[in-house]
């Protein structure tokens, strides 16, 4: 099979959750809305958002731990829904997941060795003595001692315990890693030795990440390309210089200037936006963008029609009516 | 250089010839914290600290270091079945490890307030907001109930949450996340207090969320003319909220100084560490313009 540039592309992906109270339908939420991106093959995709807007979701439908209520997953070409099951099922293993919560994450009751191996027994890959070697050959990959195999999670700190997570996740070979805020748990020290960790495993190779995160500073560290998030649909998306550098949608501008630096000169003098009010209630998103009741660009156009994303150039794309009559005009 | 600026370097000698009444609102000597019985260095080893009035100090410092005993010590939230206490606590001058529980309870809850990381564990999710807010102000305040209801509507509207009497008949799964925490802060602002502890109080909010909160403690702050102990893992927001920054680790106070100086010149090379370690926002430009906003703060 010859590799096209595309490891993974996500076309469309809606993803709906029910509400219900003894089986009436009382409400139903569009987590995901019409997302598609596509992750280069080698680099690192960032999504980014807050709460609630369904960052999680799109890494769980796209590992099929919830099921898509429209749109596709493509890997290597290979469409998931026109596959069946043991095909799909197959075709996952190339996808690895990596958790928020290292300690949730890892069954307490099971060795560290035996839990780096279960993905071999399961994808019933080589013999005992092979996978020995191969669990030997990932731990000094994740900079992990030989002598932790024996142990129990809760033996492991933090930072050890995600490491065990990664290596699990990599002992497949997957050609996709999504990485669900695997730092947020972590304290800062801890935190830059696992970006190290995750930059050297990159580096030269193959592998994808899709890394889920809500700290964008993190985000403008790791990533090649980002997708903005807001209520379940991109508001923003392109390589992270782009997007950092000129933040096009109102909602992204607001997001970055939220975010403190540790660093007086830049806070002095940055612009800072403070949004009023929450996020909108996800059962009773507003009409047309989503934004738009917090936005303070908001014309008639937003609350009828909903924008689309366009280009502002090739690795850029926006979803905003007021952005794009300008540019139009 | 300013005494108040000096923590841990100075001396023993030099500590207790500094007169009582000293301007610091909060003066901490020499204070130790060992948990009985965990075998493990102590908590806290010979902290000095001095809070002055109306000033923000951001205590700044990984898991473990003894940023949020050294808040709940000054709170008298430490239970004494659990730990040793030494050194002293001086509020106003008077030492809060020497007086009785009695008199304790009274300087907390209304001299001092705390704010803890989780709104919404800080709340009763039984009692409605109203309740949570003028039960206090009853018990402690000695308020009829219609002035606790009517300074309870004010704290609301002080936090700047709209509809504010309809918020008093609402339960605290009604509201969000960030306006849970600002119910929090009403909560502990309604007794007027000298000093505001807030451990974490945005770790648990989305970013923009979070700048709303550190607005308005600031505001609060400032208005109120509190002085404000803001723990925080995160440099980022400790470098917007405080005048004064306070490093720890294991217990122990690295380093303290100004904000800028801290931040821009760390003397201590585990800040320095610290510093080259957290997530920088990349590509950023300082003058970024922001065209939809019109003319924001700077």
């Amino acid at each position: 099979m010859s590799l096209s540039q595309i490891a993974l592309s996500v076309d469309s992906l809606s993803v709906n959750f029910r509400s219900r109270v003894f089986s009436k339908v009382k409400g139903v939420v569009h987590a995901v809305d019409d997302v598609s991106f596509e992750v280069v093959r080698g680099t690192t995709t960032a999504i980014v958002g807050e709460t609630g807007s369904g960052k999680s979701t799109i890494l769980r439908a796209i590992i099929g731990l919830v099921e898509a209520s429209g749109g596709s997953i493509t890997l290597n070409d290979l469409n998931f829904s026109e596959l069946n099951s043991r095909d799909a099922t197959e075709l996952r293993h190339h996808i690895q997941m990596v958790f928020q919560d290292p300690i949730g994450s890892l069954n307490p009751r099971m060795r560290i060795s035996d839990i780096i191996a279960e993905p071999l027994v399961i994808t019933k890959t080589g013999n005992k003595t092979d996978r020995e070697r191969m669990v030997k050959d990932i731990l000094t990959q994740v900079d992990l001692k030989p002598e932790l195999l024996s142990r129990y999670p809760h033996q492991l700190s933090g930072g050890q315990r995600q490491r065990v997570a990664i290596a699990r996740a990599l002992i497949v070979q997957p050609e996709v890693l999504l990485l669900d805020e695997p730092l947020s748990a972590l304290d800062v020290l801890v935190q830059a030795q696992v970006v190290r960790l995750l930059a050297d495993i990159q580096k030269g190779g193959n592998l994808s990440y899709l890394f889920v995160t809500h700290d964008l500073a993190l985000a403008s560290e790791i990533a090649d390309n980002v997708v903005v998030l807001y209520l379940g649909r991109i508001v923003e998306a392109g390589s992270v210089k782009e997007v950092f550098e000129n933040p096009a949608h109102p909602y992204t501008q607001a997001l970055l200037s939220a975010v403190p630096t540790a660093d007086p000169k830049i806070e002095a003098t940055r612009q800072r936006v403070i949004l009023i009010g929450d996020p909108p209630n996800p059962f009773d998103p507003p009409s047309g963008c989503s934004f738009r009741t917090r936005c303070p660009a908001a014309e008639e156009k937003c609350s009828i029609e909903r924008p689309q994303l366009f280009d502002i150039i090739s690795d850029h794309h926006v979803a905003c009516h007021v952005l794009q009559d300008k540019i139009s005009d | 250089m300013d005494k108040t600026f000096v923590s841990k370097a100075v001396s023993a000698s030099e500590w207790r010839s500094t007169p009582v009444n000293s301007p610091s609102l909060v003066s901490i000597r020499n204070l130790s914290v060992d948990f009985w019985r965990v075998a493990a260095p102590p908590a806290l080893n010979n902290v000095f600290l001095d809070v002055l009035p109306g000033e923000a100090v951001g205590l700044v410092g990984e898991s473990g270091s003894g940023k949020s005993t050294l808040g709940f010590a000054i709170a008298g939230l430490l239970d004494s079945n659990d730990v040793q206490l030494s050194g002293e606590i001086l509020f106003k001058g008077q030492n809060l490890l020497t007086i009785s529980q009695d008199d304790y309870r009274k300087i907390r809850g209304s001299k001092i307030g705390y704010i803890f990381q989780d709104a919404s564990s800080s709340l009763n999710p039984l009692l409605k907001i109203g309740k949570q807010l003028t039960h206090p102000l009853m018990a402690n305040g000695g308020m009829s109930k219609a002035d606790a209801i009517l300074r309870a509507k004010e704290l609301l509207d002080m936090v700047e949450i709209s509809q504010s009497q309809r918020r008093l008949n609402q339960y605290p799964h009604e509201i969000s996340g960030g306006m849970k925490q600002r119910v929090v802060i009403a909560a502990a602002l309604s007794r007027d207090p000298l000093l505001l502890i807030a451990d974490e109080p945005t770790t648990a909010l989305d970013v923009t969320v979070q700048a709303q909160i550190i607005d308005l403690l600031l505001r609060l702050k400032n208005s109120l003319s509190m002085s404000l102990i803001f723990i925080s893992h995160d440099l980022g927001v400790v470098a917007r909220v405080a005048d004064r920054i306070v490093v720890m680790k294991d217990g122990n106070i690295i380093e303290t100084g100004g904000v800028e100086q801290v931040l821009a010149n760390p003397r201590e090379s585990y800040t320095q560490l610290l510093l080259a370690n957290i997530p920088k926002l990349r590509h950023v430009d300082e003058s970024q313009s922001l065209r939809f906003w019109g003319n924001n703060e700077p």
